[in-house]
């Protein structure tokens, strides 16, 4: 199979006294690195702590101070929001390098290797979408031939439009092949009526819509499950021993 | 018949929960040395209606190489080769496919039950043009 080289960018933001994002993001780059993920991943983050200490290859952690004091609820999403559309204005320089560029929101993480997802040949953008159809902005692909041209025509939305509206306006009125991720394989793990099942099956698990305690909770017991296994009590043994 | 010249366009049907297939049959062919893109395979989970099938396995199957074969029709190939995820190729496969002589009507064809030294369970082919997939007659195998 032919390596498809991609970009992948998340961010970070934690309100003070919060580290949820954080530890979102430490799971989700320990999820796609431990999944070989091919090409370079970019987190900006507000908290000073690195993810990790000590450099991982293909990974680059930038500081991001926002232009205020964070707090939840509206003004994280709007904080988020021109964050978002900072970062991506970022990327275009460097967007034809790669075959895809993915934007994401730290609640995302792998649970298998991604190449499979990529192998689209006709797509512009790869979309996951909410129980009304709606694009889910927490995940999106965009090719990166075509990465300029969406961030040019985003960057024409008011910034107090809401990210999705942007979003979806966009990409559904721009003429471009939107393609949904393969069915089955991106599971959104707080939506009504997934089960286990579904989210033991996906390849990747989108956390959005259930409490960040929770987004958290959820995150670091799958990766716990999937880095470590445990298959015969062993490593409980040690952690009593 | 000349497996390049009649297959151009080849496709391995997996789902995408099963990435041990995936990953056995990326080692397969590389080592038998021909280039097969991966074809997402329509998972029984989703079946809701039988549609006449007595499993929904067998249901989804079907439709995944009905999809296959119009994606395939789509990009404009004459035939394409559908292998599933779990075929064992013969390490001279395409050496063996070389020595085949196919009618010139064919239409669709299945090589496991032609030669069994192919080791190809589970490899169907399929011409595409002109008019319907699989118009012309069957062959290798099938009565």
């Amino acid at each position: 199979m032919e390596e498809v080289l991609k970009l992948f960018a998340s961010i970070a933001l934690d309100p003070p006294g919060s580290r949820i994002a954080r530890q979102l993001a430490k799971v989700q780059v320990s999820s796609l690195l431990r999944t070989l993920f091919p090409g370079d991943l970019v987190v900006w983050r507000n908290f000073p702590e690195p993810l990790y200490p000590v450099e991982r290859k293909g990974l680059h952690e930038m500081d991001f101070q926002p232009d205020r004091v964070l707090q939840t609820g509206s003004d994280l999403a709007e904080v988020l929001r021109r964050a978002r559309m900072q970062q991506a204005a970022s990327l275009v320089e460097h967007a034809e390098r790669y075959e895809w560029v993915i934007l994401a929101d730290p609640g995302v993480m792998a649970l298998r290797n991604w190449d499979h997802l990529f192998e689209n040949k006709e797509g512009d953008v790869l979309v996951v979408r909410d129980e009304k159809r709606w694009i889910d902005p927490s995940l999106l692909a965009i090719r990166g031939r075509i990465f300029e041209t969406l961030v040019r025509r985003l960057e024409g939305f008011e910034v107090s439009q809401a990210w999705a509206d942007a979003l979806n306006t966009t990409i559904e009125t721009e003429g471009l092949q939107v393609e949904d991720f393969e069915r089955g394989e991106v599971v959104r793990v707080f939506e009504e009526g997934v089960g286990f099942p579904a989210v033991l099956n996906a390849s990747v698990v989108l956390f959005k819509g259930g409490a960040p305690e929770n987004q958290a909770k959820v995150a670091f017991a799958l990766h716990m499950m999937k880095t470590f296994g445990d298959r015969d009590g062993l490593f409980l043994d040690l952690l009593e021993s | 018949m000349d497996f390049e010249k009649e297959f151009p366009l080849r496709y391995y049907l997996n789902l995408g929960r099963r990435e041990d297939r995936r990953t056995e049959m990326e080692w397969m062919l590389e080592q038998t040395g021909i280039r097969v893109e991966r074809f997402p395979a329509v998972d029984a989970r989703f079946v809701r209606n039988l549609r006449g099938y007595d499993e929904k396995g067998r249901y989804a199957l079907a439709l995944t190489i009905r999809l296959a074969i119009r994606r395939a029709k789509q990009t404009g190939a004459t035939s394409v080769l559908l292998l599933e995820d779990d075929a064992v190729l013969h390490p001279n496969f395409v050496e063996l496919v070389n020595q085949i002589e196919l009618p010139g009507d064919w239409g669709l064809g299945d090589f496991s039950s032609r030669v069994s030294a192919l080791q190809a369970p589970g490899a169907l082919f399929a011409r595409i043009s002109p008019g319907d997939p699989g118009s012309g007659r069957p062959c290798l195998g099938h009565p």
